[in-house]
């Protein structure tokens, strides 16, 4: 390995290697440090004392966002720094921020799902100021449709404004459905029950080929958006556990036969619910419906090209006649930390992201198809504008529809652990039916859920009560 | 066994290794609609270099690169020059208190690392180091897998050579210096791979401590592509390779050093 | 004076250590210690409970889920990876194997791509239907490309067993080949001549040449199976996955802490885990000590 004692260059430097007490490898990496700390030191970026700070984990309304802050500080001098978190980090960061009592944003955006967990505790010790004064104030409570606001309240206190809506309606293959149904006399918005739905188009059915719908059983959000069609849910107001009350046995009785049949028997199938693969089976015609939020019809048309002008919405068929015609799935609150050093800056802010201008409502809809709660906003052209993708339809129009029926959310800390048992359930059911079918089904959904439910209450039975502490 | 049912087998586990990196490297110049079109390479027309345009235009994937490097350059260094120097105590000492330490080293290995996490949170916190490199490199100065390696390939640095070395009269750490770490280069070398591939790859930590998204390093900028409405698939994979290659050419070029490094250091048990 | 400095000189040079250790170390663990005590909300609003929170984990059935699918993971990574890293060093080891340089970094190059890396790549692989898995299975042995690896509850550990294995075989396989390098070929020659054949050379010769390098590997591998998280957590997001199969130990915790806010019953399970570990790393040594003692 020693040169040839040969004294040049690449002789030289070979020996000055070898003589180095730790070797080539700290070399390289600290001098790829250095390298890297000296661009840093070139390029900094400014360190920003803004005047409020904001925490978001969706890219598009960091952008929307971060337009809004530019003409905020044109507006009223002061600036907002727009922090862009990963989704599945805010929920650590603003657990480890508030547990510290430090760095805590002054608005943050926290996912539907998680929000519960941070009103638990002493009612003034909650990490978020109650909004109520506010919306009141500033008279936009009659803006905003109530069940909008079920998910963010807690013991009377409004923690988190709505950033949405979310509607459910049912995204189908026009070009596969439509003309099968005017060929006997029919149309979709015909089909006004599950049970319509199904018989309807039994025709279309292929099994291993074309499933009438893609119900997603391996998680509970499928399962959730039937459940709250029929008046059912998870939590109810105040707290109260009902995941295992008749409508949910109802629902669980009636969802897993349509997924766990066998042969021709099976009408809905799915491939996944948030990967490519999920596209791909809309495109191929796996299944030919599929449930849509609003915010899921924006995916399919970023993913699902393909699919340009063979789509169309339609209300979601009812579980009986004369039953609610959409549900709800998914959702997201704007909260202001207690600890914000101007809370009616902060607020302002607020307004002005969430209740501002119709037209910024609208650019928000054409770019994400999210309806915002902010009722004033739904006369903005944008929502009737017809979209090539949809075949034409007034997307807009189709949700704002039935905006008012969507059915309240209720929160819970316990929601998290409450889905996690509901999964197992689900799984279970889906077992169950499988291998013994219809038989003494419903009775075993009963006891499945009871006992999920049990799990939940056993813990909820542990949770002090915080208010009688003092 | 046959040399050739030997070859077969080696190279069938070849494969098995190879395959996903390959079809990383396809995906990454495979354009986003076609990635369910075409499940492993699109035809040679159809490579694209769009997603690494849309990397670069969504976020600033060379800055978090910068900030990679800094930060496990730094880490680095700091943790070969306290662990090589804990390690060398723990090798060629005796003294009160030397099977405490190394039990409290083998305890800490043990311990979760979300344990910690939020007391962690709260005393960077007020160490000012909230949001910043230091947050990561200061916590992180001094590895104990790295002690116990060094320990382990110290102790076969022969006593006489120290015991010459004082009779030449060096202090104890100029016999640290110039006579042990010499010998222990490749354990150097195999130490610092190892530790950089432990920053660089670092994850939960980081994301709980970097805030401004221009400090981010490497996993979580990508991680963030991964978004509640959208994941751009072609981008992320296009970012995953981009973030691999310093590691693979590092590897590389200390292939030699790593592995005599193991073969030497973690060998005597 | 050489010996004076040499009695300092120890103390000195673990100083970093220890420092590095009181600060980061002692001071969180003692903190999440006293948390792991209270029932918390929030830093002002903790409820004292005592030992209530190890006592609820152990009656908890989703504790037990999670220690199951820990433990099944780890068994299953170790007693996979084991032969398999050791068997491919023993077949890189054979001195008429050209091109050993060129396998030993193919082998080890996915535990280049690191854990984070890897996650998301996999999370693309195993996708149903289109996934390179999927595609592959469906291709080579007519398996139906619609497996949803990640959403059936029976195939999430295997998922995760598959991943690891891929991301860490070869790494082990390296310390092994090193450690296999380093026993004398003395002894081998020694025992062809006494009359063992190739399984004997390797019972008394091989496996005793690299026992130390043997525990190091399982011992190392077990205690960070039972840590499982990231790889879980990328893959299967917030969710502990269909049915909670992908639900460990340090998952259960953070969906504990971090999604319900219950900081102090996190730090319960956290330091329950750090006992179990602990455990079953003193097991594992004093069975391979005792061993050794034994001979």
């Amino acid at each position: 390995m020693h040169a040839q004692g040969v004294d040049t260059a690449p002789g030289r430097l070979r020996r000055w290697l070898d003589e180095l007490p730790v070797g080539l490898a700290p070399l390289l990496i600290a001098g790829m440090g250095l390298l890297a700390g000296l661009y840093l030191l070139v390029k900094p970026v400014p360190v920003q004392q803004t005047d409020l700070t904001m925490w978001v984990f969706g890219a598009l309304h960091a952008d929307a966002y971060q337009a809004a802050a530019e003409s905020f500080a044109a507006d009223t001098d002061r600036t907002v720094d727009v922090q862009l978190i990963n989704y599945n980090a805010v929920n650590q960061k603003l657990r480890s921020a508030l547990w510290a009592a430090v760095n805590v944003p002054d608005l943050v955006e926290i996912e539907k799902s998680a929000a519960g967990g941070f009103f638990r505790g002493p009612l003034e010790k909650v990490g978020f100021l109650d909004l109520r004064p506010y919306l009141e104030r500033d008279a936009i409570l009659d803006r905003v449709p109530a069940h909008a606001l079920a998910a963010y309240t807690d013991r009377g206190a409004v923690f988190g404004v709505p950033h949405d809506i979310h509607p459910v309606l049912l995204a189908y293959r026009a070009d596969i459905i439509d003309p099968y149904l005017a060929r006997r006399g029919l149309r979709m918005e015909d089909l006004a029950t599950w049970d319509d739905y199904f018989r309807e188009l039994r025709g279309l059915l292929v099994p291993d080929e074309r499933y009438l719908l893609q119900i997603e059983y391996g998680d509970a959000w499928a399962f959730q958006i039937f459940l709250m069609q029929r008046g059912g849910g998870i939590f109810g107001p105040d707290g109260r556990l009902r995941m295992d009350d008749d409508i949910a046995v109802a629902t669980m009785t009636w969802m897993i036969p349509l997924v766990a049949e066998s042969d021709d028997r099976k009408v809905a199938e799915s491939l996944g619910n948030w990967d490519p693969s999920f596209y791909r089976g809309f495109i191929e015609g796996y299944y030919i419906a599929a449930l849509c939020p609003d915010w899921r019809s924006s995916q399919i048309q970023t993913f699902a090209k393909e699919l340009h002008s063979k789509l169309r919405v339609a209300p979601l068929p009812a579980p009986v006649p004369g039953g609610l015609r959409t549900s709800q799935m998914g959702g997201t609150m704007l909260g202001i930390a207690r600890s914000a050093k101007d809370p009616e800056l902060a607020w302002r802010f607020a307004r002005a992201i969430y209740y501002g201008s119709p037209e910024q409502h609208g650019r928000l809809f054409r770019t994400t198809n999210i309806l915002t709660p902010d009722r004033r906003a739904w006369s903005d052209p944008a929502y009737h504008e017809p979209r090539p993708y949809w075949s034409g339809q007034a997307l807009g129009e189709q949700f704002i529809a039935v905006a008012d029926e969507v059915p309240p959310f209720y929160s819970s800390g316990f929601l998290p652990s409450a889905q996690a048992k509901l999964n197992e359930a689900i799984v279970s059911c889906y077992n169950r039916y499988r291998s013994h079918g219809a038989d003494g089904f419903e009775a075993y959904v009963r006891q499945r859920l009871t006992s999920a439910a049990d799990y939940v209450r056993r813990q909820m039975a542990r949770e002090p009560d915080w208010d009688a502490e003092e | 066994m046959r040399r050739v049912v030997v070859y077969m087998l080696l190279v069938i586990f070849a494969m098995l290794c190879l395959v996903p990196i390959a079809w990383l490297v396809a995906s990454a110049f495979k354009a986003n609609a076609d990635f369910h079109v075409y499940p492993v390479v699109p035809p040679v027309e159809r490579l694209t270099l769009a997603n690494f345009t849309s990397l670069f235009t969504q976020m600033p994937f060379l800055r978090f690169m910068m900030n990679s490097f800094f930060v496990a350059g730094a880490t680095v260094i700091l943790q070969l020059f306290f662990s090589s120097l804990g390690g060398f105590a723990l090798a060629k000492y005796d003294f009160a208190g030397k099977k405490a330490v190394m039990g409290v080293m083998l305890a800490t290995m043990m311990i979760p690392g979300p344990v910690l996490l939020a007391p962690m949170y709260e005393l960077i916190y007020h160490m000012g180091l909230i949001d910043s490199h230091l947050g990561l490199i200061v916590p992180g100065m001094v590895n104990v897998f790295g002690m116990f390696l060094f320990r382990q390939s110290m102790l076969s640095v022969p006593d006489e050579m120290l015991q010459a070395a004082r009779i030449d009269g060096c202090n104890e750490f100029q016999i640290f210096w110039h006579v042990v770490m010499p010998v222990s280069r490749p354990i150097v070398g195999a130490f610092c791979l190892i530790a950089f591939m432990g920053t660089w790859n670092s994850f939960l930590w980081p994301q709980i401590i970097l805030q401004s998204s221009d400090r981010f390093t490497l996993p979580i900028g990508l991680n963030q592509m991964i978004g509640v409405y959208e994941a751009d698939y072609g981008a992320m994979m296009a970012g995953t390779l981009l973030a691999v290659l310093p590691v693979v050419v590092l590897f590389f070029l200390l292939q030699k050093e790593f592995i005599a490094g193991l073969t030497k250091g973690a060998v005597k048990g | 004076m050489p010996l004076r400095t040499a009695r300092t000189a120890p103390y000195l040079f673990l100083a970093p250590f220890v420092l590095s250790f009181l600060i980061f170390g002692a001071y969180p663990i003692v903190r999440s210690v006293m948390l792991s005590f209270y029932i918390t909300s929030g830093p002002e609003a903790q409820h004292f409970v005592g030992l209530d929170n190890y006592l609820h984990l152990l009656q908890d059935p989703d504790f037990w889920t999670a220690v199951r699918n820990t433990a099944t993971f780890a068994l299953g990574s170790v007693l996979l990876q084991l032969p398999l890293s050791l068997g491919l060093a023993l077949l890189l080891n054979r001195a008429d194997i050209h091109g050993r340089n060129v396998f030993r970094f193919i082998f080890f190059s996915p535990n280049l791509m690191g854990l984070v890396f890897s996650a998301l790549l996999f999370m693309l692989i195993l996708a149903p239907r289109f996934g390179l898995l999927n595609a592959a299975l469906h291709a080579l042995f007519g398996l139906p490309s619609t497996t949803r690896w990640l959403s059936t509850p029976a195939l999430v550990m295997p998922a995760l067993i598959m991943v690891a294995l891929w991301l860490y075989t070869g790494f082990n396989m390296v310390y092994f080949l090193a450690a296999l390098q380093a026993v004398d070929g003395e002894l081998y020659e020694a025992a062809t001549i006494d009359g063992a054949g190739r399984w004997a050379q390797f019972r008394h010769v091989t496996l005793p040449g690299i026992r130390p390098v043997l525990i190091f590997v399982v011992v190392l591998s077990t205690i960070g199976s039972f840590q499982l998280f990231e790889l879980a957590f990328l893959l299967l997001g917030n969710s502990s996955g269909p049915d909670q199969a992908g639900l460990t130990i340090v998952m259960y915790l953070y969906q504990n802490g971090f999604l319900g806010g219950d900081l102090g019953y996190a730090a319960a399970i956290g330091w329950t885990l750090a006992l179990m570990v602990l455990l079953l790393a003193l097991v594992q040594l004093r069975i391979t000590g005792t061993g050794k003692e034994a001979r």
